[in-house]
């Protein structure tokens, strides 16, 4: 059964490399924009989001994401996709354990030794609706909805999304405002949460076929599903840069926590060092590469 | 339009001269010295919009009166090469496409979209979604062109109808 899934897991990584991701053309790393693949037009796309480094250790977890996007309206374009990912932790918590964030480590576990963990997570189906185009109107304003579903997560997801462009659209301002439902398996334990999470950026095109330029998030996680615990809030920033042609598009992006968390309960604030939260929550730092291909 | 996509394998559609002699056929057309006053360039910014320098370098007078116009503005990703063609009364005569290179958008080299703009004046709003029809899937290149032309008429408008060279 075992090798059964990682056979399955190998094929889907290796129809990812051959196949054009999904999801639309952005400059940003982690931040969407407003605007909508044509209608009738098709993208592939592959993401892949690393989060490195903890308090001491080794941590490193790879997000991998498979997605094929749909232009459907002008105003609306939808895309499925498959989240699977790669996690190594080696005594990488503060007490000299094994863990970390997405770490879902079985009970029984001994966690003074190394971590593995190469698994499917699950499907995504995104929904992106246009209420006004930045080319065209004041101010670019679209709605997102997505459910994930996985054995072992689920997640509700929502976004108000924004942006103005400047400059003959070389100059993009995007801001997000995202709010999540999860539910994920922790060994044989179930953890409810919330986030809710703003982002913002600026992207500038210099050069043709080149664009640069910095993303801010803050995060701000709740206990349970609601508003009325707050667990810890946290901040990055970092550089994004992207190349684009008619036939493919990329884009790698990082962000560093800064020495800004803010742990709300005694379990948070045990896990910030030095003004960053680490335990199972974050890393120091974060890698994202997107590659698009449209058709 | 399999004509179309065939085509934009190329990326280029019309040299200079293929679109002079398209818009101006069999005309004899004069390469024109041509600079804005640094004056002219922010009056110009302002009036259109556009950011993009303008391409002084571009301008032909034609034989018994107009102007032919090479310029480029911004596409998504590089930028778009198009020609105006303007009549000896200042309206536009024909707007081709000479380079595009874009993964959408491709319409825009459409004759139905681009005969919005004959008999255009610097008068004319020349504005996206008033006076002349976005595409859908297009927008980005049908404002960027929509913008372009009027630029090139307030350039006529402002600097080429009294120029040395231009037919009376």
């Amino acid at each position: 059964m075992k090798s059964a899934k990682r056979l399955f897991f190998i094929f889907t990584l290796s129809v990812a490399a051959v196949l054009p991701a999904v999801a639309g053309e952005s400059p940003f790393g982690w931040i969407y924009t407003a605007d909508v693949q044509p209608p009738g037009s098709q993208q592939f796309q592959q993401w892949m989001d690393v989060q490195r480094t903890q308090t001491r250790g080794q941590y490193n977890h790879a997000m991998l994401r498979t997605e094929l996007e749909f232009g459907i309206t002008p105003k609306y374009q939808t895309s499925i996709y498959l989240n699977s990912r790669i996690l190594r932790s080696n005594q990488n918590l503060t007490d000299g354990t094994s863990g970390g964030p997405k770490t879902d480590i079985p009970a029984g576990f001994d966690t003074t030794m190394p971590f593995k963990m190469t698994r499917l997570e699950s499907v995504s189906w995104e929904n992106l609706y246009q209420i006004a185009n930045p080319l065209v109107d004041p101010i670019g304003l679209a709605l997102y909805f997505e459910p994930k579903w996985g054995p072992r997560a689920k997640e509700l997801e929502f976004k108000l999304i924004l942006q103005n462009n400047f400059l003959d659209d070389r100059l993009i301002w995007a801001t997000n405002l995202v709010t999540a439902f999860e539910k994920n398996n922790r060994g044989d334990a179930i953890e409810r949460s919330t986030e809710l999470d703003l982002l913002t950026g600026v992207s500038y095109r210099f050069a043709n076929n080149w664009a640069a330029g910095a993303e801010l998030r803050n995060h701000r996680e709740f206990v349970g599903h609601g508003y009325n615990t707050p667990a810890h809030s946290a901040w990055f920033v970092g550089p994004n840069l992207h190349y684009a042609t008619k036939g493919w598009w990329l884009t790698a992006a990082w962000r560093q926590q800064l020495k800004w968390a803010t742990g709300f309960t005694d379990d948070q604030r045990q896990v910030i060092q030095n003004g960053r939260i680490f335990g199972d929550e974050h890393s120091l730092n974060q890698f994202i590469v997107k590659v698009g291909v449209p058709f | 339009m399999a004509i179309i996509s065939m085509a934009a394998v190329g990326n280029t559609y019309l040299s200079a001269e293929q679109a002079q002699q398209t818009i101006f056929p069999g005309a004899k057309l004069t390469k024109m010295t041509f600079a804005l006053t640094a004056e002219q360039r922010s009056s110009l910014r302002s009036r259109t919009g556009v950011y993009e320098p303008f391409k002084e370098d571009g301008i032909w007078t034609v034989e018994g009166g107009g102007f032919f116009v090479i310029d480029q503005v911004v596409g998504k990703h590089e930028m778009i090469t198009y020609a105006v063609g303007i009549n000896s009364d200042g309206s536009v005569k024909q707007v081709e496409i000479l380079e595009y290179r874009e993964s959408y958008g491709y319409e825009i080299r459409n004759a139905t979209w681009r005969q919005q703009f004959i008999g255009k004046t610097s008068a004319s709003p020349v504005k996206l979604n008033q006076d002349i029809a976005n595409l859908t899937g297009a927008t980005l290149s049908c404002k960027h062109v929509t913008d372009g032309v009027r630029r090139v008429l307030a350039v006529h408008g402002m600097a080429l109808k009294g120029a040395p060279g231009a037919a009376r």
